[in-house]
């Protein structure tokens, strides 16, 4: 998959994950690896990036004795997710087109 | 290979790619709490070592997602860099996910000098760097040799002027005076010689391109 595609779809991905509640990075992991290729070195920039850009905002918890840094959806990151959703839309269609045209090839 | 190894060789790697600081921290604290969360879910440290990859891996993809954060069109620069060196480090852990291509030292050995760049410097300087090596090493063995058979001369010349006291004064004070001579002469070479072995394993460490201190 084209690296500039994959990363889009990560932060929309990593995003959606988020969406509901805030979560930790290896529960990320665990939720988009069946949909998605991600491992720790994938996951670790996508998270800075959406930080950096104000779409999550993070805090530390306590667990078992140590801290760890939960990530949350904010207005700017649910806006972004939004877009995303419809950029998906466009993509799909663009796939049913790609499809129905060359699918057959 | 253990996790505080590690961690410690991507503190390295990310320090080498000029990374430090709170930065740097945050890399490492992001890579401990995975490591935490996956040993209490029942996963081995080899496994965890496995899937994280090499560190210096880790050390490039975060410097190239800085690298392409800050240019803000997509180039065909880009294009080369992310085919390259960023997803090199992606398929790495692709391999480690799914042919369990251990992190193990030998490999990361091997090929942490390749990534220093001065990989064809050190294929260059090799045969000369032997050549120093061996001869180098022939004239500090002499050179030891001397050195300390000079200052061992010079106690047995003390020595003896003991037994020479009995019957002349005068030839003791001069082997006396000759020993002293001979062992302070002997460690002022071992001085030198010393200088010059830890100059000749400095001068076969840079041709070899080996890495001293910390790196």
């Amino acid at each position: 998959m084209d690296s500039q595609l994959k990363k889009g779809l990560l932060e929309g991905c990593v995003l959606a994950a988020i969406c509901e509640e805030e979560s930790y990075g290896y529960k990320i992991i665990g939720q988009l690896s069946p949909y998605i290729e991600i491992s720790e070195s994938t996951l670790y920039p996508v998270l800075r990036r959406l930080e950096a850009s104000g779409a999550v905002s993070t805090r530390n918890r306590e667990y078992n004795g140590r801290l760890r840094k939960y990530y949350k959806i904010t207005e700017k990151g649910k806006t972004q997710l939004r877009e995303f959703y419809r950029d998906m839309e466009e993509i799909m269609t663009i796939y049913r087109y790609l499809n129905n045209r060359g699918g057959k090839l | 290979m253990n996790y505080k190894i590690w961690i410690d060789d991507l503190r390295r790697a990310l320090e080498r790619h000029g990374i430090t600081g709170a930065e740097a921290q945050a890399v490492i604290n992001y890579y401990e709490e995975i490591y935490n969360d996956k040993r209490e879910s029942g996963v081995g440290e080899a496994d965890i070592l496995k899937e994280f990859g090499f560190p210096e891996d880790v050390a490039i993809n975060v410097v190239s997602d800085d690298k392409s954060k800050t240019q803000t069109a997509y180039s065909a620069a880009d294009e080369i860099m992310e085919g390259g060196v960023n997803s090199s480090a992606n398929s790495d852990n692709k391999n480690n996910d799914r042919q369990g291509n251990v992190y193990t030292p030998p490999v990361y050995d091997s090929y942490r000098p390749a990534r220093s760049g001065r990989g064809c410097l050190t294929i260059l300087l090799l045969p000369l760097t032997l050549l120093i090596a061996f001869v180098g090493g022939i004239v500090l063995l002499v050179l030891i040799g001397v050195g300390m058979a000079i200052p061992l001369s010079g106690i047995a010349m003390c020595v003896v002027s003991f037994f020479m006291m009995t019957n002349s004064f005068g030839a003791f004070l001069i082997g006396l005076g000759s020993g002293i001579a001979a062992f302070g002469a002997g460690c002022l070479l071992m001085l030198c010689v010393i200088n010059l072995i830890r100059a000749y394993f400095g001068i076969i460490k840079f041709g070899l391109g080996i890495r001293g201190g910390r790196a």
